[in-house]
């Protein structure tokens, strides 16, 4: 509820004096917050003429070492703040002497300072070890690889060597035409069980987009027994024929090797650069 | 008597000045603590001695006011009052403090805070600014005598003798109403005084 203007100049006179107590100090605290500027006003004027209220005190000069001593005071506050840190962080760590604190501090500090050196060096530990580890995948990747390749090549020398050991076996020797007189080649065939090797060497090597293919003619046909790519003339290299079923030594008239398109063709098209009669 | 501290005050710019230096305080600037404590010590002395009346006690209470301004001067706020008040404020209240205990008047009442409650922010409600402090000062004590002497005592014992109105009424054996009319008309009638001539 507001009060009055003459009430309030009363409680007013009072609060700037110091004057005011119990309810009244509240209810006028309240009424101040809740003010017009109007009463507002009333309240300014009344602690202006409060604060000339000293000038009226004669002048007295304080002694010339209160000074000294107030100064010292703020130059020994800095080091008494410092104190005082000390002394709540050893209340708080429970601590009876903020010396303890102190020591407790350093030792924290110099912990955790080790402890980041060693997250440092465990963080570069496990850098190397990942480093390691991508080397080794690739090592073991690589690994594989060859082993795969080992394996297909046993099993081809295994399919090589079970024809060879084969009782029955004929041998249809190629020779290199024009275009690689060096060339050689020899078909080793089982016709009973209807497998054979195929032996070359001193072949060019076969571009990327190219095979040699195997042909056998039967009377003036060409029928093809299958690609094969050439990745190292220099060595003699074996290649199992699954394509050459013909039991009938005398239905073949002779075998050829031709450089065709990746993957062969139906029908040769590209130029002959092994050829050989059966005897 | 003109003494040092009027002489220091007249030559001093203003509010804004005594802003700065407690600015500069609140860096922990001793220079600028030596200088607020050369311009406003004799004041601050004087209120206290006249509010504890003791030596001593005044000494005891100046040194805690300066150690506070030193403390709390990064608190003080330039938009709600000049650093007189403030000081001013301070001072009273600690002195008022150190009375009533040791007095051993106890009571339960409740106080301005020390910070003054500024409304008239600026150099506007700072007496040592405008006019020469000893002229000002001559002002005050000339208004305050013509003001009718009931008035004044109430005025002064509430002032400098941090009486409540009804500690007022009970040492004057005065009704308590009569109490707080002396106060409304004499704080009245010297706010007339002190706005004609200030």
């Amino acid at each position: 509820m507001a009060i009055d203007n003459e009430r309030f100049e009363e409680q007013c006179a009072a609060y700037v004096l110091n004057a005011l107590e119990g309810e009244e100090f509240r209810e006028f605290k309240k009424a101040l917050a809740e003010a017009d500027p109007d009463v507002k006003r009333i309240y300014e004027e009344m602690q202006w003429t409060a604060l000339h209220l000293p000038l009226r005190i004669d002048l007295a000069t304080p002694p010339p070492e209160a000074k000294q001593k107030i100064l010292g005071l703020i130059r020994r506050r800095g080091v008494s703040i410092q104190e005082t840190l000390f002394a709540k962080l050893a209340t708080t760590l429970g601590f009876r002497r903020p010396q303890f604190a102190l020591g407790f501090s350093i030792a924290f500090v110099v912990l955790l300072g080790g402890l980041m050196y060693y997250t440092f060096f465990l963080r570069e530990m496990i850098y190397q070890r990942d480093q390691q580890i991508t080397v080794l995948r690739s090592e073991l990747s690589s690994q594989q690889k060859r082993f795969a390749e080992l394996r297909e090549d046993l099993a081809r020398k295994e399919e090589i060597l079970k024809v060879l050991q084969s009782p029955k076996i004929d041998v249809v020797i190629m020779n290199g035409l024009e275009i690689s007189p060096t060339g050689y080649g020899k078909i080793i065939w089982d016709p009973d069980r209807k497998a054979a090797i195929l032996q070359i060497s001193n072949l060019p090597p076969v571009p990327k987009d190219k095979d040699y293919q195997l042909w056998v003619i039967k009377g003036q046909k060409p029928v093809s027994a299958g690609v094969f790519s050439l990745t190292d003339p220099v060595k003699e290299t074996f290649f199992k024929i699954d394509q050459l079923v013909e039991p009938n030594k005398k239905a073949i008239s002779a075998f050829a090797v031709t450089l065709e398109p990746k993957g062969g063709v139906p029908q040769p098209t590209g130029k002959m650069y092994l050829l050989g009669k059966p005897s | 008597m003109i003494s040092f501290f009027i002489l220091a005050v007249t030559r001093r710019s203003s509010a804004p000045e005594e802003a700065v230096l407690l600015k500069r305080i609140a860096q922990r600037d001793e220079k600028a603590f030596e200088r607020l404590y050369d311009l406003y010590a004799k004041l601050t002395y004087s209120l206290i001695l006249s509010v504890v009346k003791k030596q001593g006690d005044a000494e005891d209470v100046l040194q805690e006011v300066f150690l506070q301004v030193w403390e709390k001067a990064s608190t003080f706020d330039v938009s709600k009052g000049n650093a007189y008040a403030w000081l001013i404020t301070l001072a009273r209240n600690r002195a008022i403090d150190k009375i009533r205990s040791k007095d051993f008047r106890k009571q339960s009442r409740e106080t301005v805070a020390d910070e003054p409650e500024l409304s008239s922010p600026g150099s506007e409600g700072n007496p040592l600014d405008s006019l020469v402090v000893d002229e000002r000062a001559q002002i005050v004590k000339q208004a305050l005598r013509q003001i009718p002497v009931e008035q004044r005592e109430v005025l002064e014992i509430a002032y400098f003798g941090g009486y409540s109105q009804s500690e007022i009424a009970s040492k004057f054996n005065l009704p308590l109403g009569t109490v707080k009319t002396r106060m409304r008309q004499g704080m009245k009638k010297l706010y007339s005084l002190l706005k004609e001539r200030l």
